[in-house]
């Protein structure tokens, strides 16, 4: 009894250190976009084929490359993704032979194999295929719905991939697609009367609509994206390399980084861990509030403040934190943080700097009071 | 003469009915407000009893720019206002400051405050504290570049 008393809190405190480890390697990769492709040979349950678009990857890959991300490849069933002739076309042939890409597309991840802490966006491919099986997959929501909430990422589609995030409930029970503006492959464009539309399950204008999303599209093969906060949606096959593109600016934007920062402070809070801490806050910031019993501005540095962080709190499952970003500008932002704890109810800002290209917090000021 | 009277009587019955701590916020902004009016006269005077007057002297200033070197600089509220020398920057003419008050807690603020200077571009973040019913800067994080 006593033994696992003391066992317990060493495992979480050997856990979190671990976990700080792993994510400081992680820190030095590349960034990451997960490509999300449908497994389905076939329309639906007819024998008819159907394929990913091969040009969607292509362009769009092209783009994060060149923007120095990495990027993976996850089909619901893992291992080669159907790639018919009609879907390849003659300006991205010479690409079936490029081994970076087709390395990818052979050997797809299961969505199981799939660490969503690795990645900053996902990226939904579109072609005939993108129909079937992938919106309802289980395992490929939680991974989009991880990148988007814990990660700050960007959830991107273009043309049918669009109808892999139509079934995306985020955490609070409200579809990702609720208020946002979002386009896709609209059923006015297809061949209604073919025996492939026969099988699509839904339609993507319709259902998007349905979750309470803003649907639009343009009479024409033209590029047409939406960016709506951190979800980007292309129309066509024209869209790819734009939805690429603009996913990169979203990333790049202050405010997706600074969400991604405070990500990281609340998992450190909820951890006690002090090296993920560090990962975003500077050892040479500051931590000052006023103390009542002093009557004077108490300060500390960065290092003396995290000593504090000593594991997995006894109460952490009490605790409760959120915070709310105030205001973000080109090289600074801050943030507001509300503790409700058992016996301390605080509010901090914490002010945050770019620096060589990195947000991190500098300073954290603070007003509080022990609760009885 | 008479609806003058019943005018006057109704504001004052409306302004009874407001709660609380809607009145309280809106005289803490205003007080926000003038603490940060104080400190913007405090630039171009030069005039360090204003800056003393509004930045506490157990404050903290915290800031980067590349062009000052990698690490963060530190001084306290004392050492900021020391820097407040009486003698106005030669081209105080021509700097630009601006302020925003970007949230309001119950003894908390926070401000943006941004600098165009001939040479300067830069965002603070301005933390004040109330003590004893009184606002005051508690914190200022700046962030900076050189301009070309």
């Amino acid at each position: 009894m006593y033994t696992s008393r003391f066992i317990r809190p060493l495992l979480m405190v050997l856990l979190a250190a671990c976990l700080g480890a792993v994510s400081t390697v992680q820190a030095a990769t590349p960034q990451r976009i997960l490509f999300v492709l449908s497994s389905s040979k076939v329309h639906g349950s007819s024998a008819l084929p159907a394929s990913v678009s091969f040009g969607e990857v292509v362009h769009a890959w092209d783009v994060f490359h060149e923007a120095g991300y990495a990027v993976d490849f996850v089909s619901p069933d893992g291992g080669p993704v159907p790639i018919l002739d009609a879907y390849v076309s003659d300006e991205v042939a010479a690409r079936q032979q490029d081994p970076r890409i087709m390395s990818g597309l052979r050997n797809t991840t299961t969505p199981a194999r799939i660490d969503p802490s690795l990645y900053r966006a996902v990226y939904y491919v579109g072609g005939s295929n993108a129909m079937y099986g992938v919106a309802e997959n289980p395992q490929l929501q939680r991974i989009a719905v991880h990148v988007y909430e814990r990660n700050g990422g960007v959830v991107s589609a273009v043309c049918h991939g669009t109808a892999g995030i139509v079934d995306l409930t985020l955490s609070g029970g409200q579809s990702l697609l609720a208020g946002k503006r979002i386009t896709g492959y609209p059923e006015q464009h297809e061949q209604q009367g073919a025996a492939y539309f026969k099988q699509f399950p839904f339609l993507i204008g319709q259902t998007v609509t349905a979750r309470g999303g803003t649907f639009s599209a343009i009479d024409s093969e033209q590029p047409y994206v939406q960016v709506d906060g951190r979800v980007v949606t292309g129309q066509n096959y024209a869209s790819a390399a734009p939805v690429a593109k603009a996913v990169v600016e979203v990333l790049r934007g202050g405010r997706a980084e600074v969400e991604q920062v405070m990500q990281k402070v609340m998992q450190a809070f909820e951890a006690g861990d002090a090296n993920r801490m560090f990962e975003v806050l500077r050892r040479d910031g500051v931590v000052l509030g006023y103390s009542e019993g002093q009557r004077r501005v108490v300060t500390q540095d960065a290092e003396e403040w995290a000593t504090g962080f000593t594991g997995v709190a006894a109460d952490e499952d009490q605790r409760f934190r959120r915070y709310e970003i105030l205001d973000v500008s080109e090289n600074a932002a801050v943030v507001k943080l509300t503790l409700d704890y058992p016996r301390w109810k605080g509010l901090d800002y914490l002010a945050l700097s770019r620096i060589d290209g990195t947000w991190m917090i500098v300073s954290k000021s603070w007003s509080g009071q022990v609760t009885p | 003469m008479k609806t003058l009277i019943r005018s006057v009587a109704l504001a004052g019955s409306l302004l009874l009915l407001l709660p609380s701590d809607v009145m309280a916020q809106a005289s803490d902004r205003e007080a926000v407000d003038q603490v940060m009016q104080t400190f913007m006269r405090a630039y171009p005077t030069a005039d360090n009893a204003l800056a003393r007057q509004v930045f506490r002297s157990d404050g903290v200033m915290i800031g980067y720019s590349a062009a000052r070197g990698s690490g963060l600089a530190t001084r306290t509220g004392e050492q900021f206002a020391e820097g407040f020398n009486g003698k106005p920057a030669a081209n105080e003419a021509q700097r630009r400051r601006s302020y925003e008050i970007v949230d309001m807690a119950q003894n908390l603020a926070a401000v943006r405050v941004t600098l165009d200077y001939p040479g300067w571009d830069g965002v603070d973040y301005v933390v004040l504290l109330k003590t004893d019913g009184k606002w005051m800067i508690m914190s200022k994080s700046w962030t900076g570049q050189a301009k070309p």
